[in-house]
């Protein structure tokens, strides 16, 4: 089985979700781990945004990329926003892919406006997990 | 700081590289200074422009440039992103590092519309990957110094 690993920095709010609709997309072909170079806790926020999908992520927890250490994966996608966000590097991997996304746990506000920030996120995300996907059925 | 002057080469100055030198300028503008060529230059596809502007980076104004104009120029870093240039690029003076980062021409797709936009889009995601682990290589320092 292909497996795919998604990094960013805190493994709390974008490749929580990345790996949630990586999982999701890869309708059991693929097996997804993410991880961060600073992990904290997973975003309240990201769970609950997933859940409106009907994807449930609040199982995950926040991981060290350390505990991936001497693992290969095929993919590894990194979903930070640039270099100057402290995007991560794993070593291994054959290939490898990089997202740009804004962090959406970055904007302050109401919950309701930090729902949305993760809202347009996530769907930035699912649409690159299908885009993914799709390029490979084409 | 003085800027690394990295120059990036395929064959055309088309796509690939085109794609590279905006990814490195964005990512880096502080580290490097980044130019790139073609051994057989052809007009920047609009297809590279336009997926780099889809991520907010504007290549619109980079030409695609001989790297005959490049000649007697000094360069810390060369970076090659096809198997043609890799075959057909000169040696340059001052024996600058090199690198080869194969990458598929996109060009060559025989794609027609949205595919072939996909085919640019996963390009510009592999290279913008290819960079990012150089440029973090280099910040933990087990990037060869250029």
């Amino acid at each position: 089985m292909k497996r795919i690993l998604v990094l960013c920095t805190g493994n709390s709010a974008r490749s929580q979700m990345g790996e949630g609709l990586f999982r999701q997309e890869g309708h059991g072909g693929y097996e997804v781990e993410s991880a961060g170079t600073k992990p904290s806790q997973v975003r309240p926020e990201a769970i609950a945004v997933m859940k409106e999908l009907g994807i449930d992520i609040s199982g995950h927890r926040s991981k060290s990329v350390n505990e991936f250490d001497g693992q290969s994966f095929d993919y590894v996608i990194t979903v930070c926003d640039n270099a100057r966000d402290n995007c991560p590097v794993f070593p291994a991997g054959t290939e490898r892919i990089h997202w740009s996304f804004e962090d959406p746990a970055a904007v302050q506000g109401t919950e309701e406006q930090r729902l949305s920030a993760f809202r347009r996120i996530r769907d930035q995300i699912h649409e690159k997990v299908r885009a993914f996907f799709a390029s490979f059925s084409a | 700081m003085n800027k690394k002057r990295v120059l990036i080469v395929c064959s055309g100055n088309s796509a690939r590289s085109q794609i590279a030198e905006g990814l490195i300028r964005y990512e880096a503008d502080e580290e490097f200074e980044v130019f790139s060529a073609g051994t057989h230059p052809v007009p920047v596809r609009e297809e590279a422009v336009s997926v780099m502007r889809e991520i907010g980076i504007d290549i619109s104004g980079q030409n695609s440039k001989a790297l005959s104009q490049f000649e007697g120029l000094d360069f810390d870093l060369v970076i090659t992103v096809c198997d043609q240039a890799r075959e057909d690029c000169p040696v340059l003076p001052g024996d600058p590092q090199r690198l080869h980062w194969p990458f598929d021409d996109p060009a060559t797709s025989t794609e027609v519309g949205e595919a072939r936009f996909q085919a640019f889009r996963l390009l510009r995601d592999r290279i913008h990957g290819r960079v990012m682990v150089f440029l973090g290589e280099g910040a933990r320092g087990d990037r060869e110094p250029v």
